[in-house]
């Protein structure tokens, strides 16, 4: 038997998980959440503990047609949505747009290319450890990023958009890790600085610590250089000629102000990207989300991650290595550990391998480059699916 | 030419509305939604060439429609109606901003005496100004319809304020469930007028009965809301009596519905005011105005002065005339209409014996 409609259905946010919704319609009405929960879905065909929800009977508490419920709710859409498009992992959004949506935390499953509210200039993503979104009112130039970031995936796709922005933040936070010593500082850490100095200030940084606001720092540059990195012609170049490459290291320098030496013994991450990454196709994500779940309560955040992210904030405070704390952070590991990246035990030896260009590597490289029949370096049907 | 017959002359109400199970009782949010936005309209009189010219489909719908509303005539406003109307509505203004011991209406009389007619109007007055007042806010539920079950227990009290609003709660939940989920939703929905009919089924001299008093008094103490009760004859159930009797005596004021009374001069031309009102709503072909009126006082006698039974009589009798085709009201077509006993017992004890003489004349 289908529920009775509910006196107050709110909308549901755009984006957000079932489970969001449906605990926030039995918050507003005060009823039980497992109760309300069992009574739209159902357990899943495989007969395993997961419960998968029921369109018509969500229209039926909510008084809304299933198409308008799905155009909100990615898990009602059918056919499913590709769910690599999506991040795995579900987050808050903006709490700016949250505000409209009553009956406790949205939690929402976010497409990769949504970094900026753009709306209300604030910093919603990668996912953080239950920190509001950040305001972004002084830092413009983030939020521009993020609009030339959906022209990108306008233009290349999601694709390569994901594997270029996930790759652009992987070479800035190289650039960024790089030694004082080593003398070609140049005036983009000044910038990445002043902005991690806006978004985590020095006296708070064990209360304001963030990676994700790492992120945000140096989130123009990476969209800047991941336009390059997605474009067809910069990838030919990036894997061609010693000319063609020294084009590629001429144009990125100019992007990020990247005062580039052609010093093997310094290491590279930007010429291991052009020998090693350039000619293969655009690396996806590790995980993907999988629709249906056995409550409706979400998980807090666990402690374990509660107290990585205070050893980071320890870290940062230290010396405000900022580099190191990206590097270390999850949502660049699909770059950082391609498929064809050695095998190692520890994050610590894909970091370094991510920038090594020694011969052997070298010689690696142009060996499965010769055995490859033909060398694909553009992804091929990268607009086979819509936007969302 | 053919006159064209509307397809429909009953209602201005949104597709969303007609589309509501006509099972749906006036105690859930879609029953009471509907009865808010069911306006009758009037349908317009055929003249008498445009009603020949008119095919026989035509004429058949045609007929249905003004059978549809005469047997829903639009209700006269009698002075117990605006009494109650002017009373709540001042009292939901003073008990907006109090915290505690807000006051009450009890709308106590006899059957038939239009007890209910009264507090659905009360509702249906107070929704229709709170939605002018909010007319994006399409959620907004301001007023909660519920009836006193028979033999009610605290939990069926509260279950019944669940079912109003739909919640669809487990069969395990105990009464804090259902009284934390009533509460928060009417707090959501802006609910400031709680209607509780049939009053007298609470016998406060049980245990269950009192219990079940306490939660009606608890949920007023809940919801920011003003409270109307009604029921039959409530000070003689004994609701006013001992410690809990004297609190809702201190908290509700009292409005009797009693019947029309014919003793005075001013009783009797309010009573033909009120038949005349009543007559100028009718559509019939060949009624004469003021027919109705000069009937007054038979119909008086007739109803015993209930507006209810007044009212089953004329919608009846307008019904018969179209039936009949002398679309016109006799007091022939009267008497064959059926009404209440108490109304017959109330025209046995009180008409003057003038039906056998007429009989003894037509004789």
């Amino acid at each position: 038997m289908l529920p009775s409609r509910l006196p107050d259905p709110v909308p549901p946010a755009r984006h957000e998980l079932s489970a969001s919704y449906i605990s926030r319609l039995a918050t507003l009405h005060g009823l039980d959440i497992s109760t309300l929960w069992t009574q739209t879905t159902t357990r899943e065909p495989s007969g395993g503990m997961r419960r998968i929800i029921v369109p018509e009977r969500l229209a039926a508490l909510t008084g809304r047609t299933v198409h308008e419920l799905a155009g909100a709710l990615p898990e009602l859409r059918d056919p499913a949505p590709p769910w690599e498009m999506f991040r795995h992992q579900p987050q808050t959004g903006c709490h700016r747009c949250d505000a409209r949506h009553p009956g406790g935390k949205v939690t929402r499953l976010l497409p990769h290319h949504r970094y900026v509210c753009t709306r209300h200039r604030t910093w919603i993503g990668p996912p953080d450890t239950n920190r509001p979104a950040t305001d972004l009112t002084i830092l413009p130039a983030v939020v521009q990023a993020q609009r030339l970031h959906l022209r990108l995936v306008r233009q290349h796709g999601w694709a390569a958009t994901y594997d270029a922005v996930l790759t652009g933040f992987l070479l800035c936070s190289h650039i960024w890790n790089q030694h004082p010593g080593l003398g070609n500082r140049g005036p983009v850490w000044h910038t990445w600085e002043s902005r991690t100095h806006v978004l985590i200030p020095p006296p708070d940084e064990l209360k304001e610590f963030s990676a994700s606001r790492l992120f945000a720092a140096i989130y123009p540059e990476t969209v800047r250089v991941a336009a390059l990195i997605a474009s067809p012609f910069w990838r030919d170049l990036a894997s061609g000629t010693p000319d063609q490459k020294k084009r590629f290291y001429r144009e990125i320098s100019t992007r990020v102000s990247y005062p580039y030496t052609d010093n093997p013994d310094l290491g590279d991450a930007i010429a291991h990207w052009a020998h090693t990454d350039a000619w293969r196709p655009p690396t996806g994500p590790h995980h993907r989300f999988t629709p249906g779940r056995v409550t409706a309560v979400l998980p807090a955040v666990h402690q374990g991650q509660l107290n990585r992210h205070q050893r980071s904030a320890l870290w940062f405070k230290r010396g405000r290595k900022a580099g190191k704390a990206l590097l270390w952070h999850n949502h660049i590991k699909p770059v950082l550990v391609r498929p064809w990246t050695p095998n190692y035990e520890r994050l610590e030896g894909a970091i370094s391998f991510s920038q090594r260009i020694d011969p052997e590597i070298q010689a690696t490289t142009a060996r499965q480059r010769a055995s490859q029949p033909k060398p694909t370096p553009r992804a091929q049907d990268q607009h086979t699916s819509p936007m969302q | 030419m053919a006159m064209k017959i509307p397809t429909s002359s009953r209602t201005t109400a949104p597709a969303e509305v007609t589309d509501t199970p006509p099972d749906s009782p006036l105690t859930t949010k879609e029953g009471w939604r509907r009865f808010v936005e069911h306006e009758p309209l009037p349908p317009s009189l055929l003249t008498g060439p445009d009603l020949d010219s008119l095919s026989r489909t035509d004429r058949v719908r045609y007929q249905d429609q003004r059978r549809d509303y005469h047997a829903d005539l639009p209700l006269v406003n009698t002075p117990t109606i605006r009494k109650v109307i002017n009373t709540s509505r001042l009292l939901v203004q003073l008990n907006r901003h109090q915290v505690s011991a807000r006051r009450g209406v009890i709308i106590s009389g006899a059957s038939g005496t239009g007890k209910t007619t009264a507090l659905s109007q009360l509702g249906r007055a107070h929704e229709l100004a709170v939605r002018k007042r909010h007319p994006r806010d399409r959620h907004r539920l301001p007023v909660l319809y519920a009836t006193v079950p028979p033999a009610a227990t605290p939990k069926m009290l509260a279950t019944e304020f669940a079912r109003f609003f739909g919640l669809d709660l487990p069969g395990r939940a105990n009464i804090t469930d259902v009284v934390n989920a009533v509460c928060a939703t009417a707090a959501h929905v802006g609910v400031d007028l709680v209607l509780i009919d049939e009053i007298h089924n609470l016998n406060i001299q049980t245990r269950t009965g009192a219990e079940a008093s306490d939660q009606l008094k608890y949920f007023a103490e809940r919801l920011p809301a003003t409270f109307v009760y009604a029921g039959i004859d409530v000070q003689a159930q004994g609701l006013f009596a001992g410690t809990r009797g004297r609190q809702i005596a201190g908290r509700f004021h009292v409005i009797p519905a009693a019947p029309f009374s014919h003793a005075t001069e001013q009783d009797r031309a309010s009573w033909a005011a009120l038949v005349g009102t009543l007559e100028s709503t009718l559509r019939l072909h060949d009624h004469q105005p003021g027919t109705l009126a000069a009937m007054s006082e038979y119909l008086y006698h007739r109803t015993g002065g209930m507006i209810g039974s007044l009212s089953q009589l004329v919608r009846g009798g307008a019904v018969l005339a179209i039936e009949d085709g002398s679309e016109r009201l006799s007091q022939d077509l009267l008497e064959a209409v059926p009404i209440d006993y108490a109304a017959e017992q109330a025209e046995e004890a009180t008409a003057p014996a003038r039906t056998r003489q007429r009989r003894r004349q037509a004789a």
